[in-house]
């Protein structure tokens, strides 16, 4: 749960008001990061994979993660990862360096309605246990019915 | 932090103290300059659409539904434009004054959003202006209050990221410090075309001298669209 999880040096503040942005975000009162739509992704399918980090693209105006998942049969396939702006994830505890190549990481995504492999980073667990959010939100737990490698 | 008023000394400085448990901070009114972000609550939640632009709204709303988002500017990473930036977003404003105070930048932090207000000219002559992200912005205090009037908004077309506006849009802004850590935005939107009648709506932002506005341009643009108008996404890093 980002709320509780990393401290920035000035973050005290800034954690109080993305407390509140999550809050707003879950009751539907504020789009958190509205580049784009998001029409692209199912919102209804949230997937968690194990995945092997390739590349973290710290940019605007999204992020990306390039990560290695295996497919059904075992081969390993590249998907891009779409993560919010890197002047939000900051503030969300990211950091440049927060993933790097070759971690290995659990990633819980919204997938492209298109069937690309590709998809929207809701949360991620590190190598080290702690988990992030991709999009300002609170990582949620697999929903039911959604599927998971 | 609960504050109360404590004193009002110096009425020529317009200085105002405020006190709570954790000490004292002083401030003008009339200052706005640095970063605010908005609060979660937006100032408008829906619109009274003309008969004309609910239906543009309804049939973008219907485009989102089947997977053809309504391309905003902000999608090509070109400004949001005044309404937008004002209303929505989870991004901080820093505010500066320029000249003398007789000049004002907005600058928000994501795509470059940067307006200026003039205070000491009237609009510009109708045959001067042409379609604008942030318009002619002129403005004047009243009191404590900053009253900013915007108009020529035509280079975009939505009050959030779907609601359509039109190039009719007149914008009234009235900014006011109501404390130390609080600047109310009373935002009033006049849209002859899109609006059966003007809405007002006040946007609050916190104050947060402790952050500092990061770089934001987009480096790494991934929205692709295919020839029907289906959004998607690169599997690569764009040029």
């Amino acid at each position: 749960m980002i709320c509780g999880s990393r401290e920035r040096s000035d973050s005290a503040v800034r954690k109080t008001f993305l407390c509140m942005l999550l809050a707003a975000a879950l009751a539907g009162t504020a789009p958190v990061s509205a580049h784009h739509s998001y029409a692209m992704f199912d919102a209804n399918n949230l997937v968690t994979f194990d995945a092997t980090v390739k590349e973290f693209q710290w940019t605007n105006p999204h992020s990306w993660m390039q990560v290695m998942i295996l497919d059904d049969k075992g081969v390993a396939q590249e998907w891009s990862l779409e993560l919010g702006p890197l002047v939000s994830l900051h503030r969300w505890g990211w950091k440049p360096h927060s993933v790097n190549p070759g971690d290995k990481v659990k990633v819980s995504l919204n997938p492209l309605r298109d069937g690309s492999r590709g998809g929207r980073l809701m949360s991620i667990v590190l190598p080290g246990g702690e988990t992030l959010s991709g999009q300002g939100v609170a990582p949620a737990p697999a929903a039911a019915g959604s599927s998971s490698k | 932090m609960e504050m109360s008023l404590r004193s009002v000394p110096a009425a020529s400085l317009s200085l105002v103290v405020l006190c709570g448990n954790m000490g004292c901070a002083a401030y003008d009114p009339r200052d706005l300059t640095g970063i605010w972000m908005q609060t979660p609550e937006r100032p408008f939640k829906t619109y009274p659409l003309t008969p004309e632009y609910a239906a543009i709204l309804k049939q973008r709303r219907a485009d989102e539904a089947a997977g053809k988002p309504f391309q905003v500017a902000q999608n090509r990473c070109l400004p949001g434009g005044l309404a937008a930036t004002m209303t929505t977003g989870a991004y901080p404003i820093e505010i500066f004054y320029q000249k003398g105070g007789r000049e004002i930048f907005f600058q928000k932090e994501n795509v470059g959003a940067l307006y200026r207000v003039y205070l000491n000219r009237p609009h510009k002559n109708g045959d001067e202006l042409y379609p604008m992200f942030y318009g002619d912005s002129v403005g004047h205090w009243e009191g404590n209050v900053l009253v900013v009037d915007t108009v020529s908004l035509g280079a975009t077309s939505v009050f959030d990221l779907v609601t359509p506006h039109s190039d009719a849009l007149h914008i009234v802004q009235r900014l006011r410090r109501v404390s130390y850590d609080t600047l109310e935005d009373e935002i009033t939107f006049d849209d002859a075309k899109a609006l059966t009648v003007p809405i007002t709506g006040t946007a609050v932002f916190k104050f947060h001298p402790e952050w500092e506005i990061e770089e934001y341009e987009c480096t790494n643009e991934r929205l692709m669209f295919d020839e029907h108008g289906n959004q998607t996404i690169s599997m690569s890093p764009q040029p």
